[in-house]
């Protein structure tokens, strides 16, 4: 039998860390807000500011 | 801590079992969840440290073959999870099972990696790869 330490199974783990912007209408993403109440990008739904935000992606740190 | 990531000793016989049976009884290790415990991987873990106390429930995530040193030779799965509360995330296992209750439990653990600690607010996200290479 042998056994190689250089064939154990390698495992990685990335990620994309999605940032809610601070919406300038709220100052900051209204805390406590549903989550089926905000819109497709995370923000309130009802909010024009909200819906014209887009969130920020940035790498998960190791 | 440190960033770590194994398959754990217990989810070897998850790989095993996946060999067995034209149609598995074994699922796959597709199911994210993530953990705020904030000790460094060890493959001796059987699970996440510390569940968050909230609802997320387990993401199903999307698994496949992909090419490392030989075609096909890795195993990635890839999933978001969406906080429902302002967390601090450390932590992140692939499981056998969606689970039950809230946050879910049940199952037996693949996978287990620490990372950075990453504070999210509500609505925030962690879209995760995570992916075995058996031939590195």
């Amino acid at each position: 039998m042998s056994h190689d330490t250089a064939q154990e199974t390698l495992v990685e783990v990335t990620g994309i860390v999605r940032r809610l912007v601070p919406c300038p209408e709220h100052e900051q993403d209204p805390p406590g807000v549903q989550l089926e109440r905000r819109n497709p990008n995370g923000y309130h739904h009802d909010c024009a500011a909200c819906a014209a935000m887009t969130p920020t992606l940035e790498p998960l740190e190791a | 801590m440190a960033a770590a990531a194994f398959i754990i000793n217990a989810g070897k016989q998850i790989t095993a079992a996946r060999h067995v049976g034209s149609t598995p009884s074994q699922p796959e290790p597709k199911f994210l969840q993530w953990g705020v415990g904030t000790s460094t991987a060890l493959v001796t873990d059987t699970g996440l440290q510390s569940t968050t106390g909230t609802t997320e429930a387990r993401t199903t995530g999307s698994i496949s073959n992909v090419t490392g040193a030989q075609t096909g030779s890795k195993v990635q799965v890839t999933g978001t999870i969406t906080a429902l509360a302002a967390l601090t995330i450390a932590e992140v296992v692939l499981m056998d099972t969606v689970g039950t209750g809230s946050p879910p439990t049940g199952g037996n653990c693949w996978a287990h990696a620490s990372h950075g600690s990453t504070t999210l607010a509500i609505g925030e996200s962690i879209a995760y790869t995570i992916t075995a290479d058996f031939t590195p």
